[in-house]
């Protein structure tokens, strides 16, 4: 029983004392062959008694158990996948019409107003140009898309909260949503390495775009946080690594168990302080 | 009456039952904590009860496969000192929930039997005794599979459900060539066919031969 054997164990990938990651890997490890597996936790430290490791193996194999024989059909996660992909098409599609409202805007009053101004100046025209019933009908869609969206966005956070409290209070919904709809469901999120999160739709043009401006593509979602985009650029790196770090485990938490943990949350709190504390908030 | 006898026959209510030490979970008839092992609902116990050692005594380490709802599995459980129950279906997984809430030495794995390989990063090797009650196609090649996990000196209780094999051939020759297959790494000590409630099924103890 060479000591490669000990890296298939269920206790061995896992953060210490971590009942969440080592469910995990005894739904997801693998090994050739069986081992003194309780020996071995005791040799490599991993527990000090036969009795604490079966007790710990109790605890972790009876929560895989119930969380694999509950995880038949319910699927809300993926559907508010699909609610936030919509909501970010929404905003897409309503930038493009609001600049193109305003170039049309811009020429046919030959004015540089905004939008309700030169609005205002073509209703008050006694002249209605056969263009004007368009460029109004243009703002109305304008209008409705974004009560739309509107809509969309207040499903949506009272949707999170009950699909993954935890990662809902730290991220805030829409950002939650996002990153449940990047990794494609709440399951895959809870499986990814906290790395993987940080950079979680770094790859993803869209949001680059949303937020108005480029982003350099080692940044995830992660960066819209504000723990992030207020912290001094100098520390961004660390608050992006402590937040996905948190976020990683919320979303594991809510996968496993779906209740709501307050203690992780001021965990991030008191951690994005120590952070910010060694170099001032931008 | 044996005192402290991790199972013994016990008088109760007029009716002599075969007995395990622990919490009720199916509604059994229980006297002073001990519970009826029901022979109709089980076919480990329904062996037990016909005299032949099964190779589950106080402390053995078993590995289940085929846990189902825990009917059996609670009994071994009072038993044994640690049960590693494998089932496969989400739906009895969920009963076997309840039953290892209860009893704190079953290992609940949602796996597949036919897989062991899923499941050798947490069930521990060397184990006293390996019972396996699948009832569904190819139940002696899981056998074999699962040997992996027996300690040399450990024993086998092996029920072949023979419908589930194929539904034509007559029983008689379905438990004729599993017996042949088994012995290419297991030796026979007993088989036994049963009856009643559980037509159509033979049991078998057996040992692992070395490997070669
Ligand atoms: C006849 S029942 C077992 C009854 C149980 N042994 C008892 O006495 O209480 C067979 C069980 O094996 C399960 N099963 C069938 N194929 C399996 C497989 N490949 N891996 C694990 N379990 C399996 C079925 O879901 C079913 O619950």
């Amino acid at each position: 029983m060479g000591h490669e054997c000990i890296e298939n164990a269920w206790f061995c990938q896992t953060i210490p004392e971590n009942t969440l990651s080592e469910s995990l890997e005894i739904e997801e490890g693998s090994c050739i062959s069986p081992h003194p597996w309780p020996s071995m936790a005791i040799e490599c430290g991993y527990v000090s008694t036969t009795e604490e490791y079966y007790s710990r193996l109790y605890d972790s194999a009876f929560q895989a158990a119930q969380k694999s024989a509950s995880d038949l059909t319910q699927t809300p996660d993926r559907q508010i996948s699909h609610a936030i992909r919509t909501m970010d098409d929404y905003s897409r599609i309503e930038n493009e019409l609001t600049v193109r409202l305003s170039e049309w805007l811009g020429d046919y009053t030959g004015l540089s107003l905004d939008i309700p101004n030169s609005l205002e100046t073509i209703s008050i025209q006694s002249h209605h140009s056969r263009f004007h019933a368009h460029i109004f009908s243009l703002h109305n869609q304008l209008n409705s898309l974004s009560i739309e969206r509107e809509k969309l966005a207040l499903f949506i956070e009272s949707e999170m909260s009950h699909i993954a409290p935890n990662l809902t209070q730290m991220a805030g919904p829409l950002l939650a949503a996002r990153l449940i709809s990047i990794a494609g469901s709440l399951e895959k999120l809870a499986k990814k390495p906290s790395g993987t999160l940080q950079v979680l739709g770094a790859e993803n043009a869209l949001f680059a775009h949303l937020r108005g401006r480029a982003t350099s593509p080692k940044h995830g979602v992660i960066y819209t946080h504000e723990y992030i985009s207020k912290t001094h650029p100098r520390l961004r790196g660390n608050a992006a690594r402590a937040l996905s770090g948190k976020l990683s485990i919320a979303a594991r938490v809510d996968y496993y168990s779906g209740t709501l943990n307050p203690e992780l949350h001021s965990d991030l709190l008191k951690k994005m302080d120590q952070i910010r504390s060694r170099g001032g908030n931008k | 009456m044996t005192l402290f006898a991790d199972y013994q026959y016990l008088n109760i209510r007029g009716k002599t039952h075969l007995v395990t030490k622990g919490p009720p979970v199916y509604g059994e008839s229980t006297k002073n904590g001990w519970r009826a092992w029901d022979p109709s609902r089980s076919k480990l116990g329904s062996v037990i009860t016909q005299d032949i050692d099964v190779g589950l005594s106080k402390n053995v380490k078993v590995l289940y496969l085929g846990a189902a709802n825990g009917t059996t599995v609670s009994h071994v459980a009072d038993v044994a000192s640690i049960v590693y129950a494998v089932e496969f279906s989400p739906q009895p997984m969920r009963d076997l929930l309840n039953v290892a809430r209860s009893r704190t030495n079953i290992i609940p794995l949602l796996k597949d039997a036919r897989r062991p390989e899923t499941y050798s990063h947490v069930v521990e090797s060397n184990l006293d005794l390996l019972i396996q009650d699948v009832a569904t196609r190819g139940q002696v090649k899981i056998a074999l599979e699962n040997k992996r996990f027996l300690s040399p000196t450990g024993k086998l209780f092996l029920v072949i459900k023979a419908r589930s094999e194929n539904v034509v051939t007559h029983p008689d020759l379905i438990f004729k060539s599993s017996i042949e297959d088994l012995s290419q790494e297991y030796a026979i000590l007993k088989t036994k066919k049963l009856t009643s409630h559980h037509k159509d099924h033979l049991a078998i103890v057996a040992e692992p031969l070395p490997y070669k």
